[in-house]
């Protein structure tokens, strides 16, 4: 099929045909061509950034999973078991006793310990760890479980004395004279089984833990099964292509 | 002037511009009957000639290079945008049309191929006029080499019976 005349009479007049286009045609290719020069100028800056964000999500990530482990040590080492006061008969007089006992030696206790210590930190330490032993001291029944708890005790005040430097001020009654805890002891021998009450800030700070501990598993696990699926798809396919070439 | 712009110096670009447009807002407006929708394909066209002006290696005209790249923008268009159905018609006739003289004015020529539905239009605007052939065509739009063939002898068989019906206008017989 060759060009006819009618081709070339069109072509003739079309070819060179001109058509002046708007002024504003030239300034909007003109808005155009500078935009696109700054979007090449650009693209490295985008690398900057993308390279950036792995990095940050790298060390998220990092610090996500060192920190759980410590949290575990911690939820292990702080756990605080209190004893329940008894609420039948004699056994709650006795401990009401034993408290107006113990009671005004502690506070004696106290009241010289902040005369004689300069410094106020320390005494507030000493304090609560006094107010401590109040709480376990009267629903322990026999002397070697109250060991752990006074020797506890006796290391703190080391340590505090080693601190203030001032060993003949810190004096507790309570490690200091033994007559008293076996009085005490005394005074409470016909304790039964105890139910153990957890301190609730230890309870909760354990749930926080166990919390991050289970995400992490789901997480891990969730990896395990998506592996595990996957791997079975792929023997499969496998072995059906075997039987197949067979 | 060519490498100026290739650097992207703006009045370099400018100047091609000024040189050019024109003409290939000519060739956009036998693809797009619309001249206003023409000048927008015309700007995106000249948008890929200065930003693939490097490209360019010199062994044709340039204004050969840049006219292609208007028409593949057309066809572009019309494509996306219009339906057009190219009918799998193998068949057509060797038809002359040199019997018929006139003097038609650019005007009417381009009312002529108006009249054309678009795929014709299409395949007479690159045969007849850019020169293609019609194994490129066939290429281009991705039909059949014998489909292109078939598709210009019926634009051609439109186009007759629209100059006759206009000659016919001109000599005050319609």
């Amino acid at each position: 099929m060759e060009p006819n005349k009618i081709d070339k009479k069109f072509r003739k007049s079309l070819q060179d045909r001109e058509i002046n286009p708007k002024p504003a045609a030239w300034d909007r290719l003109d808005a155009m061509l500078t935009v696109a020069e700054e979007k090449k100028a650009s693209p490295t800056y985008n690398w900057l950034y993308i390279a950036a964000t792995i990095i940050g999500f790298i060390a998220i990530a990092v610090v996500f999973f060192s920190k759980t482990q410590p949290l575990e040590d911690i939820r292990r080492n702080e756990i605080v078991y209190e004893n329940q006061t008894p609420m039948h008969g004699k056994d709650s007089i006795q401990d009401e006793k034993q408290k107006e006992i113990l009671a005004p030696e502690i506070n004696e206790t106290i009241a010289e310990s902040t005369q004689n210590k300069p410094t106020q930190p320390i005494n507030k330490n000493q304090t609560n760890l006094k107010n401590n032993t109040i709480e376990r001291k009267p629903n322990n029944q026999t002397q070697l479980d109250r060991q752990p708890s006074n020797e506890a005790i006796a290391n703190n005040q080391t340590i505090i004395n080693q601190k203030t430097e001032q060993p003949d001020q810190l004096s507790n009654p309570i490690t200091n004279n033994p007559s008293t805890t076996i009085a005490v002891i005394e005074v409470n021998p016909k304790l039964g089984k105890t139910p153990i009450k957890v301190n609730a800030s230890n309870l909760l700070s354990e749930v926080d833990g166990e919390l991050e501990l289970s995400f992490r598993e789901k997480v891990i696990n969730k990896i395990n099964k998506n592996y595990k699926t996957v791997k079975v798809a792929l023997d499969t396919r496998n072995q059906q292509n075997i039987i197949n070439q067979n | 002037m060519i490498q100026l712009a290739v650097d992207q110096n703006r009045q370099a670009q400018q100047m091609i511009y000024n040189k050019f447009a024109p003409k290939m807002l000519g060739v956009c407006r036998q693809y797009v009957k619309d001249l206003h929708q023409a000048e927008d394909l015309m700007i995106t066209a000249f948008m890929k000639v200065f930003t693939n002006l490097k490209n360019f290696e010199h062994k044709g005209s340039f204004e050969g290079w840049m006219r292609r790249i208007m028409v593949n923008e057309c066809i572009s268009y019309i494509r996306a945008n219009k339906k057009i159905s190219f009918l799998e018609d193998e068949k057509y006739q060797e038809e002359s049309f040199n019997n018929i003289e006139s003097n038609f004015t650019v005007d009417e020529i381009q009312f002529l191929i108006d009249t054309l539905p678009e795929g014709y239009k299409m395949i007479f605007n690159l045969y007849a006029i850019e020169g293609y052939k019609h194994q490129e065509i066939a290429s281009l739009l991705g039909i059949n080499e014998g489909t292109s063939k078939s598709q210009l002898s019926h634009a051609r068989k439109i186009l007759q019976h629209e100059i006759i019906k206009l000659k016919a206008y001109h000599n005050g017989t319609k």
